[in-house]
């Protein structure tokens, strides 16, 4: 009708959008949008590349990923990024592509399937898989259930029984969804899933070999967050999150293109661009302040005053954008969730402000009570001496208090031995490496030391002994990182060596894994393990409990297959098979067997070798084969005197 | 065995040998009025030792409004005082901004917590200080704007009253949903400024030779009215008829609704905004500032002074005499009608049309 309805920047076109007071057509607002995002990735490295030498070309391309969590603000940047590769290859027959784009589709929500059927269709959308391709845009689909069923990928520390998340600690059960149901707090569910999936975005990234992460959060978005961790007690984090630091302490550059984009116009660009049909379908509203979480609560905050105050969102991403992390000191607390630095233990600083003892009981009504609540307590029944003992108030809390600090101090010494495990893995790793290489060239070296212990023939067959002469290596490799997450240095890695010049046996290299496991009533650890297969000796086949099993007909178990079953499992090489997880249906003494080969055969193999072949060298260290040796003949004892001085004589001269 | 023994389950958390009354807000526990009083008083007295707020002998006034807060400062400062042996002085310093109505029953309050603690009050008002009373800078300037010149001035009053009587240290009864309502309303603001010091528990600012502490910083509002309940202590309960701004009240609900989800959530804020540090900025040493509401900064001087009205300050005029100067051009427009005696109420519903 009147001048109000055309677009004010091209002046030709309807009004399809009002947004910051302007009127757009929907040309005018896409590129508006897009501009927007430009702007952020405007640096040199993204952009479009010319000329011929294809490995400079290479080396300055960089590779960007983006999260696809299926919001409605990252289908809008995977769009807006797509739609700039192809800008940027239409601009000249020998423009190279800017950046190379992985998606990393992933979804805590719906099951992979959707998410599989969502990504292709979107394919389909930008012109299938060819179109992909052109423009170096790969799609990678994470299945978050399958790495949480499988431990793999995920560190093992979210999957612990943290009873503050539920009274009986996570249990590990079916999906994701499932076990994160569990979590009676919703805002403690929200938090939970995001600092999962930021943890596998970062590792995806890393494997991937990107230089950089985009994420899509508008200023909407941001927003919430910078009051979200406001009101979770998390104030330090705002500073990380938009302070343009790099991710954590990798080299990733994070980045937010979408931050000068509002909520709204994200939405008006997603129906545009037909992409609503792809957003992951959110619980409808209308709950109850009490089912709402944290970072709800604070979306409808803004929803509700930006018709009034519409500056407000931006005005608090400015706001968080200043902010910067507090100094710190050098070996600063961490998170053992999400690998945070904390700048002041937030628990400490909650006990300081609460105060937890009470009056105690001044009237005799009051001690009667305070008697039938102990007999409640601790179960024993109390004797009568301790019926009508009168609480002294002052001394049991003293003595509570005193419990609690010994506790406190019991769990530092804890750590402590932890540490120390740690520290001992990270400085032997290279000196086992070096020493695997000597070890080589000794023949039977690992036979000799595994005749030599005594207890080791206590858990194997007499018969397997002979196959032990054909372990060409052997090697326990602990699996704690030095600086990473994963703690536990009982986590190790066995890999045996075979090499069987008239095949006894065939060569191969077997790697068994093990770990630890805590049970969450008794607290006691146990190694647990995988099944890792193994080719037995062609003369076990008889009682090769693989053959056994596959030969059985109708499923049914002869007497004698049953007893050359049983035979079979006291084999050496049922130990293999061993995951300590089936109760008496496997090698006996598998625990006892890994720990042995982990904290005693192997750190201490020099030593037994040099039990069994006394004679070898002064220190017990063996020597390359070479001419001094020789004289060094313990079999000739028939001049004892003249042995003896002559060893010693070669030797001052040596040293001389 | 005495027979009216009660459930376990009904018992005090913490003594486990009274019933409990009450759930305390800030953590559900169940407790009984007497550890309630208890746990309440001792956690205000952690605060002030932790950030050693006091020394003996030193003077202190209490900014009295007659409101729950400061009532129930007051009872607490007297009780710590006399149990731990603070060895402070205590006085009473109220402020009346000349609001008919509302301010006259709060004043009534407060001269009657001056027999009831026992301590010296000095009342101070707006009318003496600046020759405006709030009901006339509200009909001069309108509603919206009346929180600010109320600001100013209050912290103005406060100090130079304190400083009649010799004392360098106020205390108020700011508590933690205050403080937290604070951290959230200067990140919306975009307050960088204040960002980082809005949590400290005692200001010492330049502009001022009066420090101001908050002991109630982690006390929770609820629990302050729990406390006043029990110990049935006297206070008024009415809020200021220029009710306050309404940007200040969206946070306040926010914050209660958080509250609602995660009691923990006023601690949580607090703690965030002691975490905020802002990036530095370059300042030039001869730079002068000129700041939005036309002051100047000029680079830090002390002992600088106001030349309109000789209060310690920063810039040439301190900020409440730019207000005043402000408000001085407009009061020959506007006539109040003297006739008009009903209070606030009447006056506001009038004089909503009249904007500055």
């Amino acid at each position: 009708m009147g001048s109000d309805d055309i677009c004010r920047r091209c002046h030709e076109r309807e009004t399809v959008v009002v947004s910051r007071k302007e009127h757009f057509c929907e040309k005018c607002f896409l590129r508006f949008i897009r501009s927007k995002q430009r702007k952020q990735m405007k640096d040199e490295k993204f952009k479009v590349k010319y000329g011929k030498d294809e490995d400079r070309i290479k080396e300055e391309t960089p590779k960007i990923m983006i999260p696809l969590r299926f919001t409605t603000s990252s289908l809008v940047l995977l769009d807006i990024l797509l739609n700039w590769l192809d800008e940027q290859l239409s601009m000249s027959p020998r423009a190279h592509i800017g950046f190379d784009l992985v998606v990393l589709a992933m979804n805590s929500f719906q099951s992979l399937s959707w998410t599989t059927e969502k990504v292709s269709q979107l394919e389909e959308k930008y012109g299938g898989a060819k179109e992909m391709q052109r423009l170096h845009v790969s799609m990678e689909i994470v299945d978050l259930d399958e790495m949480v069923r499988k431990n793999t990928q995920i560190r093992e520390v979210y999957l612990r029984n943290y009873t503050s998340f539920c009274a009986k600690g996570l249990q590990k059960v079916g999906s994701l969804h499932e076990m994160v149901g569990q979590i009676t707090d919703k805002s403690l569910q929200e938090d939970f899933l995001l600092v999962l999936e930021e943890d596998v975005i970062v590792k995806r990234c890393i494997a991937n070999r990107c230089s950089c992460l985009v994420f899509s959060d508008s200023m909407s978005e941001l927003a919430v967050s910078v009051l979200g961790l406001t009101a979770r007690g998390r104030g330090e984090k705002i500073s990380e999150k938009l302070g343009g630091d790099m991710v954590k302490e990798t080299s990733i550059e994070s980045l937010y293109p979408l931050r000068d984009v509002l909520g709204t116009e994200v939405k008006r660009y997603a129906e545009l661009c037909d992409l609503t049909s792809f957003v992951v379908p959110r619980e409808s509203k209308g709950k109850s302040v009490k089912n709402k979480t944290i970072n709800e609560l604070v979306e409808e905050y803004f929803e509700s005053v930006e018709p009034e105050y519409p500056e407000v969102v931006s005005t608090v991403v400015k706001a968080g954008s200043k902010l910067t992390r507090k100094t710190c000191v050098s070996d600063p607390l961490r998170c053992s969730l999400c690998d945070g630095i904390i700048p002041e233990d937030p628990g400490e600083w909650l006990e300081n402000r609460t105060v937890t003892d009470g009056i105690p009981a001044e009237t005799d009504e009051e001690r009667a009570n305070y008697q039938k609540y102990i007999l409640s307590v601790t179960e024993k029944p109390s004797t009568e001496a301790e019926m009508y003992k009168m609480p002294s108030g002052e001394s049991d809390i003293i003595l509570e208090k005193a419990l609690i600090e010994l506790q406190k101090v019991e769990k530092e010494q804890q750590e402590i031995d932890k540490k120390v495990q740690k520290y001992r893995v990270q400085l032997t790793k290279p000196l086992f490496a070096e020493r695997r290489k000597a070890i080589r060239q000794i023949p039977k070296f690992w036979y000799i030391v595994l005749a030599q212990h005594e207890d080791f023939q206590e858990y194997i067959q007499t018969e397997d002994m002979k196959y032990l002469e054909f372990i060409k290596d052997l090697y326990v490799e602990k699996m704690a990182d030095e600086k990473g997450p994963n703690e536990d240095p009982k986590t190790f890695a066995l890999t045996f060596t075979f090499e069987s010049p008239n095949k006894e046996i065939d060569s191969q290299t077997v790697t068994k894994y093990f770990y630890t496991e805590v049970n969450p009533d008794t607290g006691y650890e146990s190694i647990k393990s995988h099944d890792a297969k193994i080719e037995w000796p062609k003369e076990f086949d008889d009682i090769n409990p693989n053959l056994i099993k596959k030969s059985r007909k109708d499923h049914k178990w002869t007497h004698e297959k049953k007893k050359n079953y049983r035979v079979g499992m006291k084999s050496f090489f049922a130990f293999f098979s061993w995951t300590g997880l089936k109760d008496n249906k496997e090698f006996r003494y598998g625990e006892q067997l890994a720990e042995m080969f982990s904290e005693d055969i192997f750190p201490l193999a020099v030593e037994y070798y040099t039990l069994a072949a006394p004679g070898i060298g002064k220190d017990g260290e063996d020597e390359e084969s070479d001419s001094s040796s020789e004289e060094l003949d313990i079999d000739s004892d028939e001049d004892d005197d003249e042995d003896y001085k002559k060893p010693a004589s070669k030797k001052q001269k040596i040293h001389q | 065995m005495p027979e009216r023994l009660l459930n376990v389950l009904s018992l005090c958390e913490l003594c486990h040998c009274r019933k409990a009354v009450m759930r305390r807000p800030k953590n559900f526990q169940k407790l009984c009025k007497m550890c309630f009083i208890y746990v309440f008083e001792t956690e205000i007295h952690n605060s002030i030792q932790r950030e050693h707020l006091f020394h003996p002998g030193e003077k202190v006034a209490i900014g009295a409004s007659g409101g729950k807060d400061s009532t129930v400062l007051a009872a607490v400062m007297k009780k710590l005082n006399e149990r731990y042996s603070y060895g402070l002085e205590l006085v009473l310093l109220s402020i009346d901004e000349g609001i008919v109505g509302y301010r006259d029953d709060s004043l009534a309050t407060v001269k009657r917590n001056q027999s009831q603690y026992d301590m010296p009050l000095e009342i101070v008002s707006y009318k003496d200080l600046y020759d405006w009373t709030m009901d006339e800078i509200v009909a001069c300037s309108g509603i919206k704007s009346s929180c600010t010149y109320c600001g100013v001035f209050r912290r103005q009053a406060l100090d130079r009253g304190a400083l009649k009587l010799g004392i360098h240290h106020v205390i108020t009864g700011h508590n933690a949903d205050d403080m937290a309502e604070t951290v959230l309303l200067n990140l919306l603001r975009g307050d960088t400024a204040r960002l980082e010091h809005s949590v400290n528990i005692s200001t010492n600012s330049v502009g001022s030779p009066v420090k101001r502490s908050k002991p109630f910083k982690y006390a929770y509002e609820k629990e302050i009215v729990l406390y006043a309940h029990y110990r049935k202590l006297d206070y008024f309960s009415t809020e200021c008829t220029y009710a306050p701004e309404a940007f200040r009240g969206t946070a306040r609900t926010l914050l209660k609704n958080l509250e609602t989800i995660r009691p923990s959530c006023i601690l949580d804020v607090i703690h965030s905004g002691e975490q905020f540090k802002l990036k530095s900025r370059r300042i030039h040493d001869k730079e002068v500032e000129v700041r939005a509401d036309g002051s100047v900064s000029l680079p830090s001087k002390d002992g600088n002074r106001c030349e309109r009205c000789g209060y310690l300050s920063t810039n040439r005029i301190c900020k409440a005499c730019i207000l005043l100067e402000g408000l001085e051009l407009n009061r020959a427009k506007v006539q109040i009608d003297p006739s008009v005696n009903d209070g606030a109420a009447t006056l506001t519903k009038t004089l909503e049309h009249l904007s500055f």
